[in-house]
Order: C-alpha cells, then structure tokens, then sequence
C-alpha cells in the first residue's frame, strides 16, 4: 500500500517538475517563467521528502521557493525589461537544444552502464526511534562539516556585502 | 517499485532542460531560473545518493549548494541590476562590449 | 684592542653622521665631524704605536666571525703588529692633516659636507685594509679604497676631465684586482683559510713549496703564481708599469685628495700588501724578479716623465710613481723594511708637497702651469720654505728624511746583486732631485712671468700653512729619528719581527767602507741633479733649457707625452674595443637581437588577431563552447 502510494507520487511529482520546468524554459515573459520555477521548486520538495529528506524539502521551500524566488521576481518587476523570447538566432536556438539533448543522452548511458542502481530499492535512512532525521543531519553537520559550515556562512555574508556594494546606486 | 534509477533519471531530465534554458533564453534573468533549475537537478541527485548510501553527506552538500545557488543568486542579481541600469538591456545577446 | 676599535669607529662614526645628516642638517660643521673622527684614529694609532714600541703590544684577535662556509671561516679580525701600528701612523698623521687643510681649501665648495663624508670613508677604508687580520678585510679594504678614491677623484664631476679620470682609475684598478683575485682565491684554495697566521706559517709554506704546474714547458711554482696574482693588485693599487697611468690623471681630484691618495691611503695599499705578504713573496723567486723589474721601471719611467711636465701637480704626481716604483722594487729585493720605512719618509714629504702645490694652486687661481708662476718666494714664506724642505728631503740630502729611507733601498739593492736595478735607482735618485729643484726654481725663485696672477697671489690661511710647517717638522726629523744609523736604525729594530722572511739569515752584508761609497754616491748624484737644475732654471733661464730642448727634441717629446702610454692602450684596447662594440651594437643588437624581441612580440600579436573572433562577448558562445567541451570530453572517456 505504501510503496503504492510511493510510486504513484514519485511519478506525479516527477512528470510535474519536467513540465513546469519546460515551461520555465519555453515560457515568453519571465513572469510566468518565474511562476512555473515556483512549481518545479515545490516539485522537487515533494521528491526529497521521498527521499527522506524532510529537512531538505523544508529549506527548499523556504529558501528556493521563499527567498530565492522573491528575488527573482522583485528584479523581473523592478527591471521591467522588454526582452523576451529566445535569442534571435532560431539555428543556434536548435543547436543549443540538440546540444542539450546529447548531454542528456550521454549522462543516461552513463547510468545504464551502471545496472545496481536499477534493481537496487531504496530503504530510507530513517532513524527508528526519531520523527524523521533532522538529528542524524545535524549531528553530521556540526561535528564533521562544522568547518565547511562556518567558510559557507562567511560566504554568505561576502556575497550580500557585495550584491549591496554591486547594485547601490553610486 | 522505486529504484535509484528513477530519480537519477528525473535529476538528469531536468538538468537538461536547465541547460537548454541557459543555451537558448535571452533575457539574463531567465537563464540564471535555469541555472537555479539545474542545481536543483544536482540536489535531487545528492539526497537519492545520499537515501541509497544511508549516510548524510549527500544531504549536507545539499545544503552547502543552496548556500552557494542563494550568494550567487544574490550577487548575479545585483549585477544585472548594474548592467541594466548602464546599458538599459538585460539582452544576453546584446551585452558584447568584451568581445575581442 | 679597545683602541684597534676606536680607530676603526671614529671614520666610521664620522662618516655615518655626516653621510646621513649632511646635506641637510650639519652642511658647514661637517669638518668639525670628520675631524673629530680622524683626531680619535689618530690619538689611538698614537697609543698602539707606543704600547707596540715600548711593550711589544701585539694583538691578533678575532672581533667577530663573519663567514662561515664549509670549512673556510673567515673573521672579522684584527691585527695589530709593528707593520700594521707604523702604517696606522702614517695613514691617520696626513690623514688628519689632510682633513684640517681641507677646511681652508675646500672652502665654499658646494659639495663641502660630501666631500667631508668620502675623505672619512677613505680612511675608514684605509684602516680596515691595514687592521685586518686577514686576507678578506685585506680585499675588503682593499675594494673600499678603490671605490672611495673613485668618488673622489670624480668629487667635481660635472668636470668631464674628472669624471674621465675617477673612470680611469676604477678600470685600472679593476684589471689590477682580477689579479689580486685570483691570488687571493689561490691562497684560500692553498691553505684552507684566509687568515694571515695560517698563510705565512713557515711550516705551511715548506708544504707548497715544492708544488707548482708547467704552462708551455715552464715550470711555474705555485707559490710564484700566488704571489704574482697578489702583485697584480699591488701594481694597479700602486701604480706600477704597466698600470701606473691613472695616478697622473687622479690629479683632476681636489688636491687634498692628491696628497691623500699619493702620500698615505691609496699607493701605500700596494706596497703594505707585498710588505704583509714577505713570507710568502720572499720564497717565490720569479715573481721577485718582476717585481724589480717592475719597480725599477717604474722608477725610471715616472722620473723620465717628471723631468718634462709642466704641471705643477703632474710633476708631483709622477714623482709619486717614480717613488712608489723604488719601493717595490726594495721588496722585490727583500729590503721590506726599506721600503717600508720608505714609504713612511714618502708619505710625509710626499703629503707636504701636494700640500703646498695645493697652496700654491689656491694662491694662482688654479694656474698650475710652473712656466706662468715663478717668484713666488717673497709672496708666500711659508709656502715657500717648506717647500723647499719637502724638496731636499725627496732629493736625498742628509740629514732630510728622504735620504734616509731612499739610501737604504739603494744600498740594498745592490748589497743583493741586482746591479742594474741599482743603477737605475741611482740614476732616478739624480733626476728626481733635479726635477724636484726644477719645479722649485721655477716657482720659487726667479723673475714672475706672469704678472697679473703674481699680484694677486697671497700666503694660505693658517689652516692650511699650519699643516705645511707641521709635515716640514716631520720632514725633516723622521728620517733621522728611525733611520739612524743607516742599515741599522731603530727602525730595523722595530719593524725587523715582522718584517724579516724566513731565509733572511743569507742576506749580504756589505763592508763599511762600501756602504759609505754609496751614500756618498747617491748624495752626489743628489747634489749633482739640483746644480744643473740650478744652472738650467736659474743661471741660464730660459735659454739652456730651450736649447736642450731643441737638441733632443724626439726624446723630449716622448718623456713629453709620457711615453705615449695613454695613446698605446687606447691604440691596442680602447680603440678595438669601442669599435667592435659598435660594430656588435650596429650590427649584431640592431639586427639580431631586437629582430628576435620584436618577433618575440609580433608573433604573438599576430596570432591573437587570428583567433581574437572567437572572443565573441556573448555568453551564450561561451557557454556553448563549455558544453561541447563537456560533450567531446566525456565521448573521449567513453570510446578510449
């Protein structure tokens, strides 16, 4: 029943995602390229919380769909620009999509040369005695990658520094 | 039944599509969406490594990416700010002044 | 060893402030700093001259280790001994003199607290030549000594003679050194140290002295290479032939400079390092050899020289090559005391002479020309009698104290059977005194032929005079004081330790009644040469020397034009040098070597115009191009 369940959301999300994220691509104004990301956000939410990552899909939401997101969108409306489209070379527009599309090929025959991933069930990571696994994360995080952790919160505070320096008006 | 491959297969999906996206689009800020698009493909990928590894580095680095995507998001949207304030165009096709 | 120190630090101390402090701060009172200085040296190689002479006070210590490598250690050491203490005195007495007369003479010169800091580090330089311990401080001073009478020499720069000069000298001295050098890397190679007690060990050298190489079938001992590498040095350092043409030109220096350099801090450097080295050039015979052959022939070719200048300073000049060239040839013979004690006797007659040309020059407008001068005695005494001592006294009539020192080599010389070297020093003896009288009668005595400077001429400023009357007391009384008796003063006593080689037990004594045939001879000769300078500048001017002149006209004119030394060395070196340069820089460097650089930055260019397209300025190429890098690596990694 469960694992039912399972695969009917993995391929609910799963064919919601790629479609948004079409759209994101495709989409003329970049509004609503904004919107589809939006989607595809909460999409792939969905999919880490499948993959036992609840944490995860809650930053995500808050950060890529909360933050991020926001960001976006304040530029698009602040900005105004009347681009719109694709580039306008419609042969370079085909070359970039059949350049993509072998990169998608070579990296699918990358994961059939590899057949344990195929038949290999996915059993979860989660701890038996907890409510998901935040704990098991944070422990990793501020014992072993407590270095990491701190150089990535410095960088954050460069890179606001510099978006304010970079985008105030002088 | 769900196998690693599935998700392999979806990150992949998507991350082709981030990569057109940036090929194709004109206008900056939607291919930095698409940027945005194929780091989330790479975030799938790490959490199902990291469900099939039962270990949680895979869902740490997630972190560290999102760190990384957000000061990148910011910055890179600070200087499209800069660049359409002096040019009056965010037209990736149109910014050439370093062309040699 | 405290006052070792203190010699060594008042120069030092005196240059450093006033080097530093000088042009802004002390400008006028820089004289009173560098005095100072020197009076400090000079008070201090007092008391070591005492402490040596009357307690045998001797030191050779090490103040601190300078280099170490491998096993070659070289300190920085001191050594204090009769030798070093005696040139103490005579470096830092005209060294002070020299400085004192400089206030009066350098006066209003705008360089006047530079010029101050170069005398200083002069006798710095001087010093640490004399008071190291060994061969590196030697070559330390030995270099500084160059460089400073470098900066000297061109002290009036925007003279073109005088930058001309300093470069003469600094290039000469150059080809000199490489010899030096390399004796001096032999001596380091040969006895594992460059410390002078391990060099002139007596055991050390029995060791080598069998050793030696054979170049195109001669055998040549290695002590004879050494040395001969040393007495290069000695010869640019000294002015010996073949190097000895800078020494005249350093006349473009201020002339307290010209006394300093000729009397007492650069020339001396030679003759004190051959003296230092006694042990090691009294075992090298062929070297000895050259060496008199050298000095003999620098003797003669300075005093041939003299005989026919008309440069109150060149005359002077080449009397100091004629000097220096006897005292290398006395420690060619083995007569190191001799010429020691000759170069002491130099020093202070020598520094008197430069000094009153000096007084002269300033009292002429800086005429120098002996034939514009003349009748000078009446117009400036002081000048005029001490001149006429520091004449005698290189002349060589007793009891001055040329005669002394100038006897003794003599007499030696031929004590060692070297008849011909005799020969020509007693004929030089002859000419010195008669061009020393020359110059005497000419700016002395006589009617003033040039009227208007003569009236304008003036006796110096007691700065300047008071110096003269002091070197004249010397003059006169240090000869006799360390010479007498002859052969066998006190300074034989004193400086005999050190002073006296290894085989010295074989040196030929001479019978008293020879010896008294000889001092009479070269008091003769002495006499002789200023009487006929008195009958040709004085009773039969100027009609003799006019006809003397005129019958020797082609001898004349090469004495003249110093043996056309200058025009040989600019004929085999300068010449084919400059033009091969030019011919390399036309040639070769335009063509050649620029071509090369330029294409160095053509080609480039030329490449970076093919391929700038590329460089689209949009970021989708450059994307684009990333992907198919990415493309076309991972297809590489799939198909290999």
């Amino acid at each position: 029943m469960n694992a039912i369940l399972a695969n009917i959301g993995f391929w609910v999300l799963g064919i919601t995602a790629v479609v948004s994220a079409l759209f994101l691509v495709t989409r003329e104004n970049p509004v609503h390229s904004a919107l589809w990301m939006l989607l595809t956000f909460f999409c792939v939410a969905g999919i880490f919380v499948q993959l036992d990552a609840e944490f995860i899909a809650a930053i995500q939401v808050m950060v890529y769909a909360g933050a991020i997101l926001v960001l976006y969108m304040f530029v698009v409306m602040l900005l105004n620009p009347k681009s719109k489209g694709f580039i306008k070379m419609p042969f370079k527009v085909i070359l970039g999509g059949i350049v993509s599309f072998i990169v998608f090929l070579q990296i699918i025959m990358t994961l059939m040369g590899a057949d344990i991933i195929k038949t290999t069930k996915l059993t979860g990571i989660n701890d038996p005695n907890q409510l998901g696994n935040v704990k098991l994360f944070c422990i990793d995080l501020f014992t072993k990658y407590i270095v990491p952790f701190e150089i990535v919160s410095i960088m954050l505070l460069v890179a606001m520094i510099g978006a304010i320096v970079i985008a105030k008006k002088d | 039944m769900l196998t690693l491959a599935h998700y392999l297969v979806l990150s992949c999906i998507i991350f082709a599509i981030g990569m057109a996206g940036v090929l194709v689009r004109r206008n900056l800020i939607v291919m930095f969406m698409s940027l945005e698009l194929m780091l989330n493909a790479v975030n799938i990928n790490l959490a199902a490594f990291s469900n099939y590894l039962q270990s949680m580095t895979g869902q740490i680095y997630i972190v560290f990416v999102m760190a990384v995507a957000a000061a990148e998001a910011a910055v890179g949207l600070a200087l499209i700010i800069t660049m359409f304030r002096n040019k009056q165009t965010i037209n990736a096709d149109e910014i050439n002044t370093m062309r040699g | 060893m405290i006052f070792a120190v203190l010699t060594l630090l008042g120069p030092l101390v005196a240059f450093l402030i006033n080097g530093l402090l000088g042009r802004k701060y002390i400008k006028n009172l820089a004289p009173i700093v560098a005095i100072a200085g020197v009076s400090v040296s000079f008070l201090c190689a007092l008391v070591i001259f005492y402490l040596v002479s009357t307690q045998g006070f001797s030191v050779d210590g090490t103040l601190y280790t300078w280099v170490i490598a491998g096993d070659l250690s070289v300190p920085f050491g001191i050594l204090i001994d009769p030798l070093s203490s005696i040139m103490l005195i005579v470096v830092t007495t005209i060294s002070l003199m020299v400085h004192i007369y400089s206030i009066g003479y350098m006066h209003g010169d705008p360089g006047f607290w530079r010029f101050f800091t170069y005398l200083s580090v002069f006798t710095l330089s001087m010093l640490v030549l004399v008071l190291g311990n060994n061969f590196l401080m030697l070559f330390v001073g030995w270099e500084l000594v160059g460089l400073s009478s470098y900066l000297l020499i061109g002290f009036w720069f925007h003279k073109k003679s005088a930058a001309d000069a300093c470069k003469k000298a600094f290039v000469m001295n150059r080809v000199g050194d490489f010899g030096f050098y390399v004796g001096l890397l032999l001596v380091v190679v040969t006895f594992k140290s460059v410390n002078y007690s391990d060099a002139f060990n007596a055991e050390a050298i029995h060791h080598i002295k069998e050793a030696g190489f054979v170049v195109f079938g001669m055998k040549l001992s290695l002590i004879d290479l050494m040395t001969f590498g040393l007495f290069c040095g000695a010869m640019g350092k000294s002015a010996q032939f073949p190097l000895h043409t800078w020494l005249p030109d350093a006349m473009e220096g201020p002339t307290p400079v010209s006394a300093l350099i000729h009397a007492a801090t650069m020339v001396t450097a030679g003759v004190y390092m051959v003296a230092r080295c006694n042990a090691l050039f009294s075992e090298a015979m062929m070297t000895s050899s050259f060496v008199i052959f050298a000095g003999a022939m620098t003797a003669f070719l300075g005093a041939t020289i003299g005989l026919t200048q008309y440069d109150l300073k060149r005359i002077l000049a080449y009397s100091t090559v004629s000097q220096l060239g006897y005292m290398i040839m006395a420690t060619g013979v083995g007569a190191y005391v001799a010429a020691i004690f000759h170069l002491f006797t130099h020093a202070m007659f020598k520094g008197l002479l430069f000094l009153c040309s000096g007084s002269v020059m300033h009292a002429m407008h800086d005429d120098l020309d002996v034939r514009n001068m003349g009748g000078l005695k009446k117009k400036m005494p002081i000048t005029h009698w001490t001149y006429l001592i520091g004449c005698i006294a290189i002349a060589g009539i007793p009891p001055l104290a040329g005669f002394w020192s100038k006897d003794e080599i003599l007499a030696m010389t031929f004590a060692g059977g070297h008849n011909i070297a005799w020969l020509v020093g007693t004929g030089v003896a002859g000419m010195t005194a008669f061009y020393m009288f020359r110059s005497y009668f000419l700016v002395f005595q006589g009617t003033p032929r040039n009227q208007y400077l003569h009236d304008h001429a003036h006796e110096s400023p007691w700065t300047m005079a008071g110096q003269l009357v002091f070197l004249a007391f010397l003059s006169i009384f240090v000869g006799m004081i360390f010479g007498y008796p002859l052969e066998n003063g006190y300074i034989h006593t004193f400086l005999g330790p050190v002073l006296t080689p290894a085989h010295a037990g074989e040196a030929h004594h001479m019978s008293h009644a020879t010896a008294t045939i000889l001092m009479l001879l070269s008091i003769g000769v002495a006499a002789a040469g200023i009487f006929v300078s008195y009958l040709f500048y004085v009773k039969m001017y100027p009609a003799l020397p006019e006809k003397t002149v005129k019958t020797f006209k082609p001898i004349h004119k090469f004495f003249y034009n110093k043996w056309y030394f200058d025009e040989l060395y600019d004929f085999i070196f300068v010449h084919p040098i400059v033009t091969i340069s030019n011919m390399l820089w036309r040639g070769f460097d335009v063509n050649v070597i620029d071509f090369i650089v330029n294409a160095f930055g053509k080609v480039p260019m030329w490449f970076g115009g093919l391929v700038r397209h590329v460089q689209t300025g949009r970021i989708q190429t450059y994307v684009f191009t990333m992907v198919i890098g990415l493309i076309v690596l991972v297809t590489i990694f799939y198909t290999v």
